[in-house]
Order: structure tokens, then sequence, then C-alpha cells
């Protein structure tokens, strides 16, 4: 039975309704009876509420509600510092469950082998499922393990394995969104001993539109990308963020739409992504330098995007919106 | 002194201490935090999960001040991170965090619990009086201060020299300052946030906090570049320019940076130039200039035994002099 060895931590802010759905989805599976606890980052909507609601359809239920908004990367850090058991798995509160592969997870962290069991969906999705194998042989076959793990609710971890220096060092990378990846670091640096279950069990949500803006991400994560040792690896990860719609299209979108969501430091974000780039995509990135410079029209821009998306086959309705970012510099 | 004002002084003022592994400075902070009159206001601990007898001590503690609580975190979660994790857990009116290995002068106290209880300021300045390069034992605000150039950001960037009215610290200041430039300096933003609304602030009369080591334990260049990007968020021009000169004021602009970019130990890596390019960004267009000229030093490494003289040298010279330390890499990084 999972409660013996697993952690659940939940984080949480503002978005009661989704938390709803989430809660009422794992009070249905086999890890509602896990020490289970709600991170609420001092939500101003109905969480309180919400998470009060379902203390009984849990076994061991908790809430912790910081006393200020500490950030969703803080808030993670903060699960990681809390958990006792022997593995941990933080969630987000907007994401989709299939509990088909649940029973070999469970059974996997009983036996107890493994330091790292993979939840998500992977990177390459080519990579063969069902198998236990340590992550260089993993990488050797193609697997991106900054890419796949670095989804919050991607992994479940040996809890002692993610330790204070990648805490401490996760501090670091919250400037960029990707608080775990020292955590990744580590687990490729130390050769861990992964599972790949024969199904993800949390699928992504990539509706609820994120706090970064495209380029801003991408830059985030070249920055964090930075701190991967390995060259091969790194570069394999830089392009991996670009392969679906390729670099110059994903790179020419993102640096037009940019000026019109997120105009601040512009240009430091363009020299930073130029700095880290391999000497090839920083010769494409020149070719762009006419969008660079001129800034094109948001309209024109949003009918471009809509075009995209309905290539992608993206429902209409799932398109996220365009929002423009005020940081208050 | 009566004794009545200190009595208030319960609930009114938390004093918050960040420990880490040293129990006997923890020891030494404590025992003069028993001794002074500020045993009857909340003290509490938060042990960053320390290895040592951090704990013994402070259960030693626990008779001693009235009003003492102990936090250990689970992880070592960094001492940046555990700045922020205390301010945010401040219960109190107004909040104090100090480190482990803070020293205090208690000539001011009586000045400075009166300048607490009256209630009249948004902060309370008890770091250096040079470092600030202001007089002191002074009630004023933000607004003057800067006006008269007083090099407010480099002075407060040591968070024992501010005792900060807590329902100032509001989130935003927290997030960003958790996710502004890797954590470098996590109360810049409150720093920031105190300019801008030309807040009511106190300095004391003498410097009541004095800390033994104010080392970085990164290297300087990183630093420098982690201070530029927080001066980036600084509105008014001149400010912001006058904030990014405090650094390399003591030593000079040329100086500091050759140093700098000669000892940085990621010399050719990415990480580098990810750090050049931020620097040559957010630096003001004249001092851009000087820097490009450095270019020739960023590319060709220069020979050790001229690294090692230089070092030699700059040891001599910056060795015990001024507040700002200068950013010594260890000897075995030569």
């Amino acid at each position: 039975m999972p409660e013996s060895v697993l952690e659940i931590f939940l984080i949480t802010y503002n978005r009661g309704s989704c938390l709803d759905d989430t809660l009422r989805k794992l009070a249905d599976s086999l890890f509602a009876r896990c020490r289970f606890t709600v991170l609420d980052n001092c939500s101003t909507d109905n969480t309180p509420q919400i998470a009060a609601k379902y203390s009984e359809y849990f076994e061991d239920f908790h809430v912790v509600r910081h006393p200020l908004n500490i950030g969703g990367d803080a808030n993670y850090l903060r699960a990681v510092e809390l958990s006792t058991s022997r593995y941990t798995w933080i969630l987000c509160d907007d994401d989709f469950y299939d509990f088909s592969a649940v029973d070999e997870i469970v059974g996997v962290l009983q036996a107890g082998s493994h330091d790292l069991v993979i939840a998500g969906p992977l990177h390459p999705v080519t990579t063969v499922r069902n198998c236990s194998k340590n992550i260089q042989e993993l990488v050797h076959s193609g697997f991106l393990p900054h890419f796949t793990l670095s989804f919050f609710p991607a992994i479940i971890f040996r809890t002692e394995l993610f330790g204070y220096e990648c805490v401490a060092k996760g501090y670091k990378f919250c400037a960029d969104c990707f608080p775990n990846f020292a955590f990744i670091n580590k687990a490729v640096r130390d050769n861990f001993m992964v599972y790949i279950p024969s199904a993800a069990v949390v699928i992504r949500n990539d509706v609820n539109d994120s706090v970064l803006s495209p380029l801003s991400w991408y830059n985030g994560l070249l920055n964090c990308c930075s701190s991967i040792p390995d060259r091969r690896l790194r570069y394999a990860t830089i392009e991996e963020a670009t392969r679906k719609r390729g670099f110059l299209k994903s790179l020419a979108f993102w640096i037009a739409l940019e000026r019109h969501i997120d105009a601040n430091e512009f240009y430091r974000k363009i020299l930073n992504i130029m700095a880290i780039l391999d000497c090839w995509q920083r010769m494409k990135l020149f070719l762009l330098l006419p969008f660079i410079v001129l800034p094109l029209p948001l309209s024109f821009m949003i009918a471009m995007r809509q075009r995209v998306y309905r290539f992608m086959r993206v429902p209409e309705n799932e398109i996220p919106p365009v929002k423009v970012i005020d940081r208050d510099a | 002194m009566t004794s009545s004002p200190i009595t208030f002084l319960h609930g009114k003022l938390e004093i918050v201490l960040v420990t880490y592994n040293r129990a006997s400075s923890l020891d030494s902070t404590l025992r003069q935090l028993a001794a002074s009159p500020f045993n009857k206001a909340n003290v509490t601990v938060y042990d960053n999960c320390s290895t040592d007898a951090t704990p013994d001590i402070c259960r030693k503690y626990c008779d001693k001040l009235h009003f003492m609580s102990v936090v250990r975190h689970e992880k070592h979660i960094g001492t940046n991170a555990g700045y922020l994790h205390a301010v945010e857990n401040v219960g109190a009116e107004y909040g104090w965090i100090l480190n482990d290995d803070t020293i205090l002068d208690g000539t001011t106290f009586d000045q400075l619990i009166k300048a607490v209880i009256s209630d009249s300021y948004d902060m309370l300045y008890v770091g250096s009086i040079a470092a600030l390069d202001w007089h002191g034992d002074e009630s004023t605000t933000m607004a003057q201060l800067v006006a008269e150039k007083a090099r407010v950001y480099t002075a407060f960037s040591l968070w024992p020299a501010l005792i900060f009215k807590t329902s100032l610290y509001d989130d935003a200041c927290i997030v960003k300052g958790y996710r502004l430039a890797n954590c470098v300096y996590p109360n810049f933003p409150f720093v920031r946030l105190l300019v801008e609304m030309d807040a009511r602030v106190y300095v004391s009369a003498k410097q009541v906090v004095r800390t033994e080591t104010n080392s970085i334990n990164f290297d300087g260049l990183y630093w420098f570049a982690a201070w530029i990007n927080y001066c980036q968020t600084i509105k008014q021009k001149e400010l912001r320019e006058r904030t990014i000169d405090e650094v390399t004021h003591n030593y000079g602009f040329f100086k500091t940076l050759v140093f700098l970019i000669a000892f940085d130990e990621t010399r050719g890596s990415i990480l580098f130039w990810s750090k050049i390019v931020d620097i040559i960004w957010g630096l003001p267009s004249c001092q851009r200039m000087k820097f490009l000229i450095l270019i020739p030093l960023m590319v060709f490494p220069l020979p050790h035994t001229m690294l090692k003289k230089m070092r030699q040298r700059y040891l001599e010279e910056w060795g015990h002099s001024g507040d700002v330390r200068p950013f010594l890499p260890d000897a075995k990084s030569i």
C-alpha cells in the first residue's frame, strides 16, 4: 500500500475551481490513502473552503497556508523541505490524471529499489515505456531528462536524494522558474535508477497560461540549461524547446510577440539568448535581426498566432489568450 | 529609563535569528540578547537544519529569553531563502532579522526602543553610519536620504541593519526576493519599495549591529552581475546609475572589474558570458564603453604568476580597510 512510503503535496494559488477538480480526481484514487498536504500560497479566493471540504475523503489530509504568497517556485521547494516520507510527489492544481498505471507504480515504490519514478509524459515521446533503467543509459538512447523531469508532477522522487544542496541551489533557479533543475542535474550526475511506468499518470494541462511570456520562458530555460555540464545534452535540451515548430519559426514568433506582451529588458534577453546558444543556432538567430529591430503590429501577430494554433489542430476554445504582462518594471 | 516601555516590546518587536552550523557564534549572540532589554521581545530562532550543537544552545536560552521559540527546518535551505522564510513568518509589528554572528552594541538601546515604541517609523536603520554616508540619531525620510546621496541600497543590503514594519513587507517583495537575480540580495525589492513609498526612517545614533563575516560565498563577478541586475529595477535614472556606482566606488571601476574578471572561476564557459551580457546590459553607457575595453582580458587568460602577484597586492591593499569588503577568491582557485 502506498501510504507507508509515499507523501503527496499539492501546491496551489488562487485557482479554487481547478483545485476542486484535482482533489476530486485524487480522492477517488489509491493515493487518497497517502499523507496528503495542500500548500496554499495564501490564496485570496475560496481555496481554503475547498481544501477543507476534502479532509474527509483523504485518510491523512493537511492544509498548510503560508502567511504570504511566496511564489510558485518557492512553494515547490517548501514542499520538498517539508516532506518526511521515503518518496515524495509534488502536484500542481490544474493537471489531468490517468490512474491506469498506479498499481505498478505503487509496487515499485514499495520495493524501494528506484530513485525516481516518472509519472509524466516523456521527451522524446518515443522513449521506451514500462522499463527500469539508469539515467545515463536513457540519455544515451536520446532521452532528455531536463525536459521530462522539470514538469513538477512528473517525478516521484526518493526524498533523501533531494538534499539541501539541491534545495539551496534550487532557490537560485527560481528566477527562471525551474526550481528542480539542480535536482535533475544531480540525477544525471549520480546516475539515478529510474522507473518508467507503462502510462503517464499526470498529463500536463497547457490551457492555463503561464506567468511568463514565451521569450522570457525560453530565456529562463536557456539560463538553467547553461548549468548542464554535458555539452551534448545541454544543446539537445535547448533544441527540444523549439523542435515542434522549428527554431526559426518559434523564435521569430516569440520575438515579434515579446515587444507587445512584455517589453521589459527585451534586448537583454536577446543578448543573453545569443550568449548561450551554440554557434549554429546563433547564426540562425542573426537571420532574425530584422524581426528584432523592427516591431510588427500586434493585430498581425495575433492573426499569425491563430493560424499556427489552427495548424496544430488546437480547438478554438482551448487557445490560450494573449495576455499583456505588466510586471511593474 | 523606566521599565514600562520594555514590557511593551512583547508583540511589538520580533527578533529573528537565522542560523546554520555556528553554535558558538549563536551562543554569543543569544547571550547578548538575553542580557539586553530586548529579552522581553519575541525572539525566534530559525535553525537551518544545523548538524552541530545548535539545538542544545537554543534550549539553554529558552528560560533566559522571555518569549523565545525555535523553528528547525527539515532541510538546509540556504541563507537567503532562510531570510525570506523568516520575514514571511514575523508575527509582531516590527521585524528584525539577525544573523547568528551579529555583534550588538548596547549603548544606544534605550533610544532605539523608544523609536520602536513610538510607532512613527516604517523602518529603523541600525547598521554602519559610514556605509550609509550619513549622520545618526535622526528621523528622516527615504526621499531625503536619496536626495542627500546617502548610499541606501548598499547600506540596507546588510539585513541585520534593518528593523522593518512587518505590514510593509508584502507578497510582491517576497516573490521578487526569491525570483530576482537568483536570490543574491533578497531584500532589495523591499528596499526599493521603501524608496518608492518615501518611508519614514529612523537612523540610530551609533552602529548597533556589526557582523563578523560579511564575506560573500559566491564569486565576485556573479555578485556584481546580480547587483547590476537588481539596479535595473530602480526607476529613476540618476539613482539607478549612482547605485550601480556604489559597488565600485571604493576602489574605482577599472581596478575592481579587472580584478573580478581576472579571478573569475567560470572564465570561458557559458556561465561567464551570460554574466558579461548582464553587466554590459545594465551599465550606464559611459561605463559600458569602459567595460568593453576589458574585452581582451575576458578572452585571453592572464599568466599564473601574474595572477598570484596581483592577488598578493590586492590582499595587502584591501585586507582590512573600509566597510565594503573586496571580493577575494580563495587561495585554492589560483
